[in-house]
């Protein structure tokens, strides 16, 4: 089947604390205390938003345009948006990624998250790979992926269009039969 | 200095047994003698040429979309056209890739190639990096890029279109401060 007609049949997920659903306009506020925050973005290759102008801007240029890809991560006992993770499907390969807003680190958020997106890229998406990359000096994020499975296979150089310049980044990588292996 | 500029201003370079020039439709011939060979293409992202035809094709749109940052590589003294070379430059870093018709492998021709554009990036273009990757299961063409300086820093997945699946490809760079280093 389709990829896009897939992911279009999984716009909401449930997790133990978490809803994961689309991002809408009304989560302006919200996302502007995750991605105007300096702390949170440094090191990712976004740019950190300086109003909720231009939050609103990015939701509509952004998160709505590639809503397939994008998740809200919303803190049911809150109901608030408290973060988002990305899963990018290219072919056989999905690319994971996600910023938490930094008042609710620290409590496994991202991992619960993570968890259920790679749980349906192997098993409905029946993707044979997944991969995220940090900068080398985000261990925080490292330890994300080390929960969920992931490996780190190296490194690799990325160019950040926007600080115009090449970083470094940890690559990590869990392939289809590892997934079967340790969690089926 | 503008990049485009710099490779505007050196569209040929010369080694001890080769000259590196633009790739013209007239090539073809020559090119297709090697891209319709099974065994030249086989560790590669492309597919073996169907005919002469495909491989103008090819040159239109890919050398010459892309002649700022693809070289042919021609034999000095026969005049032969022995393969292509390229270095996508993409701000602060290049990724080389190089196909070599195979009855000139083993004769260190793709080395010697590489080290002037590596030599170029470093010195003339200002890069931070370079890069080049190969799939795993082909460790000889990681021969090529031990000759050049470069380091193995870790394995990553490339999606082949024609063979439809993700490709374990080890990775490999090399920094201007190491390129310095060695060479300064």
């Amino acid at each position: 089947m389709n990829m896009s007609v897939k992911l279009a049949e999984h716009l909401n997920f449930e997790t133990e604390r978490l809803k994961l659903r689309k991002i809408k306009m009304a989560d302006a506020a919200d996302l502007f205390e995750i991605c105007g925050n300096p702390l949170v973005v440094a090191n990712t290759g976004s740019k950190v938003y300086a109003n909720i102008i231009e939050t609103k801007e990015n939701i509509a240029n952004y998160f709505i345009p590639q809503g397939l890809s994008i998740w809200a991560l919303e803190l049911k006992s809150k109901q608030k948006m408290i973060g988002f993770i990305e899963l990018h499907v290219n072919h056989d390969q999905g690319e994971m990624g996600w910023m938490l807003n930094k008042s609710y680190w620290g409590h496994g958020f991202a991992p619960e998250a993570a968890i259920c997106l790679r749980d349906f890229s192997f098993q409905t998406l029946n993707l044979s790979v997944l991969t995220a990359s940090c900068d080398t000096e985000n261990p925080k994020s490292s330890r994300v992926m080390e929960k969920i499975g992931m490996k780190k296979v190296g490194q690799t150089w990325n160019y950040l269009r926007l600080e115009e310049q090449s970083v470094l980044s940890d690559y990590y990588v869990l392939v289809k039969n590892e997934y079967e292996e340790k969690y089926e | 200095m503008n990049k485009n500029l710099i490779l505007a201003q050196h569209q040929v370079f010369e080694t001890d047994r080769l000259i590196l020039r633009k790739v013209e439709l007239a090539d073809a011939p020559a090119i297709y003698d090697y891209t319709k060979d099974e065994a030249c293409v086989n560790f590669i992202t492309i597919k073996p040429s169907q005919s002469l035809e495909e491989t103008q094709i090819g040159i239109a749109t890919y050398f010459m979309e892309n002649r700022l940052t693809c070289w042919g590589i021609v034999d000095k003294t026969t005049d032969e056209f022995l393969g292509t070379i390229d270095m996508r430059v993409n701000g602060d870093s290049g990724n080389f890739g190089w196909i070599l018709n195979k009855s000139h492998w083993g004769r260190g021709i793709v080395p010697e190639a590489a080290q002037t554009l590596v030599d170029f990036a470093f010195n003339e273009l200002g890069l931070k990096v370079i890069t080049a990757e190969h799939f795993a299961e082909n460790k000889k063409s990681g021969r090529v890029m031990e000759k050049i300086g470069m380091k193995k820093i870790g394995q990553i997945y490339v999606y082949v279109d024609k063979l439809e699946r993700s490709v374990l490809c080890d990775y490999w760079a090399l920094t201007g401060e190491e390129y310095e280093k060695m060479h300064g």
